[in-house]
């Protein structure tokens, strides 16, 4: 498994953010994180990216324990937050240099090449990143994340800034990654946009895990049930009952 | 590939998680990884590059040109300014130093209340937590960029202190490692405060200071006897002339003893080496303590970036202190229309309200300011006392119209909105400059009657202080109109400024010359009506203070239309700052 949690509670002082939740994303698979605000998504993808430490349970990226083995667990890991913070005066490909050598990548200029091509982003190859649009920034650290050909990918709200073909463009590179074997959880409240990409559904609410299920199995069990709902819908009844 | 890097980086963990004791110095320089370096390198090109395009407008290149002419003055007078003999150097500060020095560290265990965190921007939070780094490595990158950092600090200040000191050459190492001493005390106190958790933090604190007040009062008793007898300066020298304190302050005088050596061989190279040692030592410190600290600087940086932003959208004085559950306590009721004034000006009494913090801190700047010469003349002649209070409250208002920016400085971000308001440009200007003038105006009011009803009465005092109540209401007009005319003509974000950047340097001398003219000549043409009319009326002071006002008044009331027309020329798109 690329990506596995056990028994995770994360709390701060009296508040319990998250408590106890368990789940696992196989290479290949796309897990769709859903929640209301405040559910424990953002805090769920922050200790898998190793920022915030859980207060009970374990996390693992790749077979890595993200506590106690934080730098062989994120040299498999991509972390996109949902308001990506770039080096304001480095350029965007400076920030591909600095990718490339953290993650002491050979041969990556072809790749950085390709995603800045496909993300739109030539133009702005050479320019400062206190520059861009947000969603550019958004690109950009997508872009960031993909360079060194993480096997779990964490994507928190990455549609909220993209124009639609930049939101294409994030979904195709999605969809090729764990075509490549990459386990990915992507974090959203668009649930429109959401549906054609992911896989599975997780749907969290105040830190307890309401639903885990393949979408297709989800569906099937809609249908069979007689409803005729959508996974917005779905949410909606899971959440507000 | 993937699998080579991944067990690279494994056997180099390895290889770090295997060193301990001292050998953990020597990782605090290996293993810094390459990338961190090359981040460093790449943000230092990043600074020139910004520097450099700034430079290519018109507006900047003046901007520049005045800041760097003004420094190059600067930098020429200290350089070439006869020396004062070392006044410094020497006995006095090697005897004083160690003891400011582990002042400053005492203050800021004790009284620090702010983040207990070590700070990463948010980018290196993006970058560096979630990134195949560890937190050792990230530590020998703060220390390193500390270092970096403290070079210009160090070099600024060993210029400026020149003319105190005994060498150059060793002012600024001696310099460079207090700089970097301090930084990393700051950094030990911070992972101790992470390693411990905050609420021990502030009970070990508070421990600390009871103890330290206890030893320090069972010092000077011992030392000075009774308290009748006691001499301050004296009782200074037996108490740092006791063993105790020979003992705590031995590691902090080599710092001094580098500052005031006068050879290399063996004064500076020995204590610089030795002042080294002591720096290396705290380094080691914050190796050993290796604390989980990734968590508390994430949040701190949350909070941190969250009072930035707020602060970069001009949003000073947004009132956290008052605001309690997430509730704003304080509110005023709305102005009267006012032809589209009054809310506008309600708009800004509100925030600045709510930012009462920063009004009490103007208020004690310039309680204290003023009532300075009134406490040094204590036992002298009350006579001139006013004489020496105007101008100083007129040159503190010159400086302290940064602090109230609730007119168009503090709106950068909402210009667009304020354009869209369906006011003519004039009242706006109006509305947007009368808050910070009525709050400075009440805050000098405060200061004068505390003044006069302090003071013992003179024949003076009460015409000298109602005259200076009636004339700070165009003053202040005048000054926020100025500094609002100059910000939209050059707009800057409040806390845009970086080390090094003469722009903002030329910014701030270009502001100060063009308000300290603007004062002047209106002080040129109110004071001749006055003095018209002071001759006249045969030497009637009160006449020619009366002609004289509304002069002034109208003098202020002429930046209006100033103000109005930079307003409807600021283009948001294009104007507004980065």
């Amino acid at each position: 498994m690329s990506i596995v949690v056990e028994d995770f509670h994360k709390t701060y002082g009296e508040t319990v953010a998250v408590a106890g939740i368990h789940f696992t994303v196989a290479p290949g698979e796309i897990l769709g994180l859903l929640g209301p605000n405040g559910a424990g998504k953002t805090t769920t993808l922050r200790a898998l990216a190793g920022i915030l430490t859980p207060t009970h349970g374990r996390l693992l990226i790749g077979g890595h324990d993200i506590v106690r083995e934080p730098v062989a667990a994120k040299f498999e890991l991509a972390y996109v937050p949902d308001d990506p913070q770039l080096f304001d005066r480095l350029t965007l490909w400076e920030h591909f240099r600095f990718i490339a050598a953290a993650y002491r990548l050979r041969d990556w200029t072809a790749r950085a090449e390709l995603l800045l091509e496909r993300l739109e982003l030539v133009e702005k190859r050479d320019a400062p990143a206190s520059e861009l649009s947000r969603g550019m920034r958004q690109k950009l650290a997508v872009g960031c994340g993909y360079l060194h050909q993480p096997r779990a990918v964490l994507l928190d709200e990455p549609f909220t800034g993209p124009d639609p073909r930049g939101i294409r463009t994030m979904k195709e590179l999605i969809r090729e990654h764990a075509a490549a074997g990459a386990a990915i959880i992507v974090s959203s409240h668009l649930l429109s946009l959401f549906e054609d990409l992911i896989t599975t559904v997780l749907i969290l609410h105040r830190g307890q895990v309401l639903r885990h299920d393949r979408l297709d199995v989800l569906r099937g069990e809609l249908a069979s049930n007689g409803r005729q709902e959508t996974l917005e819908e779905l949410f909606f009844r899971l959440t507000e009952t | 590939m993937q699998n080579a890097s991944s067990m690279q980086n494994a056997e180099c963990r390895m290889q770090n998680e295997k060193r301990d004791g001292i050998s953990i110095l020597h990782s605090a320089f290996c293993i810094l990884h390459s990338a961190l370096w090359l981040l460093i390198g790449l943000q230092l090109r990043g600074w020139l590059r910004y520097l450099l395009r700034s430079l290519r407008t018109p507006k900047g290149a003046l901007l520049g040109l005045v800041g760097g002419t003004v420094f190059c003055l600067w930098m020429l007078t200290v350089v070439f300014a006869p020396r004062q003999g070392g006044r410094w150097a020497g006995h006095d500060l090697r005897e004083y130093g160690p003891a400011l020095l582990l002042l400053y560290c005492f203050m800021n265990v004790v009284f620090s209340t702010g983040e207990r965190s070590i700070y990463f921007p948010p980018a290196e939070v993006n970058f560096f937590f979630p990134g195949p780094f560890s937190r050792r490595q990230l530590l020998a990158y703060k220390i390193a960029s500390t270092l970096i950092v403290s070079l210009p600090t160090a070099l600024f200040m060993s210029l400026a202190l020149q003319g105190q000191a005994t060498w150059f050459v060793a002012s600024f190492v001696a310099m460079l490692l207090i700089v970097l001493f301090m930084q990393l005390f700051s950094m030990t106190i911070n992972l101790l405060a992470v390693s411990i958790g905050a609420r021990l933090y502030t009970r070990g604190r508070k421990l600390v200071l009871a103890w330290s007040l206890l030893i320090g009062l069972a010092l000077v008793l011992r030392v000075g006897g009774s308290p009748a007898h006691w001499q301050p300066r004296e009782l200074l020298h037996q108490i740092l002339a006791t063993p105790v304190w020979k003992v705590v302050s031995w590691p902090l005088h080599w710092f001094f003893e580098a500052y005031t050596a006068a050879h290399w061989w063996p004064d500076l190279l020995v204590s610089t080496g030795l002042a080294a040692l002591v720096d290396l030592a705290m380094m080691g410190v914050v190796f050993a303590l290796d604390a989980h600290y990734l968590e508390a600087s994430a949040m701190a940086s949350v909070r941190i970036y969250a009072r930035a932003q707020r602060l970069r959208r001009g949003g000073i004085g947004s009132g956290e202190g008052l605001r309690r559950g997430g509730k704003v306590r304080l509110g005023l009721p709305m102005l009267p229309w006012m032809g589209g004034i009054g809310p506008l000006v309600w708009r800004q009494l509100t925030t600045a309200l709510r930012g009462a913090d920063r009004l009490l801190l103007l208020l004690l700047i310039l309680a204290a300011a003023l009532s300075a010469p009134i406490l040094a003349n204590m036992h002298e002649e009350q006579e001139n006392l006013l004489l020496v209070m105007g101008p100083m409250a007129l040159w503190l208002t010159l400086f302290l119209t940064t602090m109230l920016p609730f007119d168009f400085r503090g709106d950068i971000d909402r210009l667009a909105f304020l354009k869209t308001l369906p006011l003519p440009p004039w009242r706006l200007a109006i509305g947007q400059l009368l808050a910070p003038v009525l709050l400075m105006t009440v805050l000098q009011w405060i200061g004068l009657a505390v003044i006069g009803g302090g003071s013992p009465p003179t024949e003076w005092l009460l015409p000298g202080c109602l005259a200076c109540a009636v004339y700070v209401l165009p003053i202040n007009f005048l000054l926020f109109a100025l500094d609002n005319l100059l910000f939209l003509l050059f707009p800057t974000r409040l806390m845009a400024a970086t080390p090094g950047d003469f722009q903002a340097l030329g910014r701030n001398v270009l502001f100060m010359m063009a308000k300290a003219i603007g004062l002047i000549v209106v002080a040129a043409v109110a004071g001749s009506v006055g003095g018209v009319a002071y001759i006249v009326s045969g030497g009637n002071w009160a006449i020619g203070l009366t002609a004289a006002w509304p002069v002034m008044v109208g003098c202020a009331a002429a930046l209006v239309p100033l103000v109005a027309w930079a307003f409807v020329l600021f283009d948001v798109g294009r104007d507004t700052p980065a």
